[in-house]
C-alpha cells in the first residue's frame, strides 16, 4: 500500500502514547478532534506501519486529581464555556484507544498483528479512502475485531464496516459481503449476528 | 467556654460596630497629621490614608480582548541530609487571551541552583554572607516570580490590556530592612524585586498594562490600625486609653483592635465592590522601594474579602486601577472564587511529595553518574530503607 505523501499534518490525528501488539491508545493532537468510531487510523513510519482501528474515544482532565466542574450557568452556549475559559483547552484531553488490526513492512500488507507494537510518539494519521479501500479488500480485520478485548465490540465492528463502505464503489455490495463473512465468524451466534447486521443496515 | 465564646463574640460585634462606626466619620486631613506627627513612635501599622475610607466602588466595564498574566512559585528547599547542597525553584506561568481569539499558554519552569554563589548571598565589601535557604529563599523565589512575569508580559501583544497577577503581598516578600541582613535586603529585595517591578513599569510605558499581588483571606490590619489611632490614639504619646482587647481589662467606647482590615470591609463593601485605595505603611517599603511604593486595596470578590496590593503607578493612574479592579473581580468570577489565572499557575508550581522524593533521586542518580561520592546522612537513609 502506498502511504507516501500521506504523512501530511493534515491528516495527522495525535501521538501514540500506550502500545502494545494488541491496541494502542493516542492522545489526539486537538482537543475533540478525533477520528470517529469505527476509523481505520495508522502509525508509524515508512517500512513500519501499525493500522488500528478506532474503538473508544474518551475526553478528560489531563490531570486525574483534577475533575472538571460546571462552568456554563451564566453563559448563552456551549462554545461560550470555552470562550470563557481558554486554560479548558489546554487542561482537557481527547484520547482515543485503537485495535491493531494489522501492520505493513517490506513485505506487503497484512491484516493480522504486527510483531512489535507502534512506538511511544509515533504520529497516529487518519487513513484516506484509498488506503480504507486498498485495506478492507480482504475482510480478515473483522476477525482480529471480534476477538479484541474492547467494550462494545459488537458496535466497533459495525462502525468500522459502515465507514469502509464508504471507500468502495459500490458500498451496498462491500456491506454484503462483510454480512456474509460475518456470518461465517459468527456461526452459532445469531442473536448476535443479527444486531450487528442491523447497525450495518442504518 | 461556651460562656467566655459569646462574651468574645459580643465583644467583637461591638468593636466591628465601632468601625463601621468611625470608618464612616474619618477625619482624612486630621488622622494624616497625626500620623505624620507620631509615625516615629506607633508600634502597630496604620495604612497611610489618600481618600475617606468608607468609600465603596463599583467595576467598571470589561474590554472587550484583554490578557490576564499570572505567576506562582514554590521550591525544594536545601536539606542538610541530601546528598549535595542544593535546591529547586519551580516557577509557573499563566497567560489567558480573552475576547476575540481566546488562548491559554501554561508552562512551568524548574530550575536547580547548586552552584557556590547561588547557594549563598555574599557581602563582598563586609566578606559575610548568608545561605539561601528558609526564609531568604522564599524571597528569593518571590523575586524568581516576579522576573518571571516581566518576561511573561514582555512577550504579549503590546496593543492588548493586559493584568499581570502575583500571588501574595506587594509589600512583603519575606525581608525586613533594619532587621535582615542589609546586603541580603540589597540583593533581593532592591537588587531583585523592586528592580522586577520597575522592569514591569518600564513595559507599561508602552501598553495598558496593569500589575496587582493578590491576597487571599488577608490577615493585615493597617486600616483597623488607622482606625484604632484616629479613635482612641492608642500608641500616641499621652492618649494611652485602651490596648489590645485582652481578658479582665475593658477596651475604650471607641475601641477596633482586634479586628483585621477584612472583618471591617465585609460590613462594608456589597460584592464585586472595591474600597478606596490605601498606602502602605510598611517601613520596608519607605526604605526600599523607591518610585515602587505599594497601594492597596480591599475586593468583595463574592465568596471572600481579597486584598490587593499594587505598585503606586497603578493606583495612580484611574484607568489602571479600573482595569485591575475589573479584570481581577473577573478572574474571581471564572476561579470561581479565586483568580483562575493564579490558580493554573499555582498548578504548573506545585512541588508534590512525590516530585521532592524523585528530585533527591535525580541529585544521588547525577552524583554517581559523575564518580562522585554520595553521602547522604543515616537518618535520610533509615527513612528510605525502613527496615523491620
Amino acid at each position: 500500500m502506498a502511504v507516501k505523501g500521506k504523512t501530511a499534518k493534515a491528516h495527522r490525528v495525535g501521538e501514540v502514547v500506550s502500545a502494545s501488539t494488541a491496541a494502542f491508545q493516542v492522545h489526539c493532537h486537538k482537543l475533540y478532534e478525533a477520528p470517529p468510531l469505527g476509523s481505520l487510523i495508522r502509525c508509524g513510519t515508512d517500512g513500519s506501519l501499525v493500522y488500528g482501528v478506532v474503538a473508544n474515544i474518551l475526553t478528560e482532565s489531563l490531570d486525574p486529581s483534577r475533575k472538571p466542574i460546571a462552568r456554563g450557568a451564566d453563559e448563552d452556549s456551549e462554545e461560550a464555556v470555552y470562550r470563557s475559559n481558554p486554560q479548558l483547552t489546554r487542561l482537557l484531553a481527547t484520547r482515543f484507544d485503537a485495535v491493531a488490526v494489522g501492520f505493513q513492512d517490506s513485505g506487503g500488507l497484512h491484516r493480522y498483528l504486527a510483531p512489535l507494537p507502534p512506538r511511544v510518539h509515533s504520529f497516529a494519521y487518519r487513513c484516506d479512502e484509498g488506503e480504507a479501500r486498498e485495506f478492507t479488500e480482504s475482510l480478515e480485520p473483522i476477525a482480529v475485531l471480534l476477538g479484541a478485548p474492547i467494550a462494545s465490540q459488537d458496535e466497533v465492528v459495525a462502525a468500522f464496516l459502515r465507514l469502509a463502505s464508504r471507500a468502495h464503489p459500490d458500498p451496498q455490495a462491500f456491506l454484503v459481503r462483510a454480512g456474509k463473512e460475518l456470518a461465517v465468524q459468527l456461526i452459532g451466534q445469531s442473536q448476535r449476528l443479527n444486531a450487528i447486521l442491523r447497525r450495518l443496515s442504518r | 467556654m461556651a460562656l467566655a465564646i459569646r462574651e468574645r463574640d459580643t465583644g467583637r460585634r461591638q468593636r466591628l460596630h465601632n468601625a463601621v462606626t468611625a470608618i464612616g466619620a474619618f477625619d482624612v486631613e486630621r488622622y494624616e497629621a497625626l500620623r505624620a506627627q507620631n509615625e516615629a513612635s506607633i508600634r502597630y501599622p496604620a495604612a497611610v490614608v489618600l481618600e475617606p475610607p468608607g468609600a465603596a466602588y463599583d467595576a467598571p466595564a470589561l474590554p472587550d480582548d484583554f490578557c490576564v498574566a499570572a505567576v506562582d512559585g514554590s521550591y525544594i528547599d536545601v536539606d542538610r541530609h541530601m546528598a549535595a547542597q542544593c535546591y529547586l525553584i519551580n516557577i509557573g506561568t499563566v497567560t489567558l487571551t480573552y475576547g476575540t481569539h481566546p488562548d491559554a499558554r501554561l508552562e512551568s519552569h524548574p530550575r536547580l541552583y547548586a552552584q557556590d554563589d547561588e547557594l549563598v548571598v555574599y557581602d563582598e565589601a563586609n566578606g559575610q554572607s548568608q545561605s539561601v535557604e528558609g526564609s531568604v529563599l522564599s524571597a528569593k523565589r518571590t523575586v524568581e516570580e516576579t522576573a518571571a512575569l516581566a518576561a511573561l508580559v514582555r512577550d504579549l501583544p503590546s496593543g492588548t490590556p493586559t493584568l499581570a497577577l502575583t500571588d501574595g503581598s506587594l509589600a512583603y516578600i519575606g525581608l525586613t530592612a533594619g532587621k535582615d541582613p542589609p546586603f541580603v535586603v540589597r540583593e533581593l529585595l532592591e537588587d531583585g524585586f523592586v528592580a522586577a517591578l520597575q522592569e514591569l513599569h518600564h513595559l507599561a510605558r508602552s501598553r495598558r498594562l496593569a500589575v496587582a499581588g493578590y491576597i487571599s483571606l488577608p490577615g493585615a490590619d493597617e486600616v483597623v490600625g488607622a482606625l484604632r489611632l484616629a479613635g482612641c490614639g492608642y500608641g500616641v504619646e499621652g492618649s494611652r486609653r485602651c490596648g489590645a482587647p485582652s481578658v479582665g481589662r475593658a477596651p475604650c467606647d471607641v475601641c477596633v483592635g482586634g479586628l483585621r482590615d477584612r472583618d471591617v470591609f465585609a460590613a462594608l463593601l456589597q460584592p464585586g465592590q472595591r474600597s478606596p485605595v490605601f498606602g502602605s505603611s510598611s517601613g520596608t517599603v519607605a526604605q526600599c522601594y523607591g518610585d515602587q511604593a505599594v497601594r492597596f486595596f480591599y475586593l468583595n470578590a463574592g465568596t471572600e474579602i481579597a486584598r490587593v496590593d499594587l505598585p503606586a503607578w497603578v493606583a495612580d493612574d484611574a484607568d489602571l486601577l479600573g482595569l485591575t479592579h475589573g479584570l481581577i473581580l473577573d478572574q474571581c468570577r471564572r476561579g470561581p472564587g479565586y483568580p483562575i489565572a493564579l490558580m493554573e499557575a499555582h498548578e504548573q508550581a506545585v512541588v508534590s511529595g512525590g516530585d521532592r522524593q524523585r528530585f533527591a533521586e535525580l541529585v544521588e542518580q547525577a552524583l554517581q553518574n559523575n564518580r562522585l561520592p554520595v553521602n547522604t546522612s543515616e537518618k535520610s537513609r533509615s527513612k528510605r530503607l525502613r527496615w523491620l
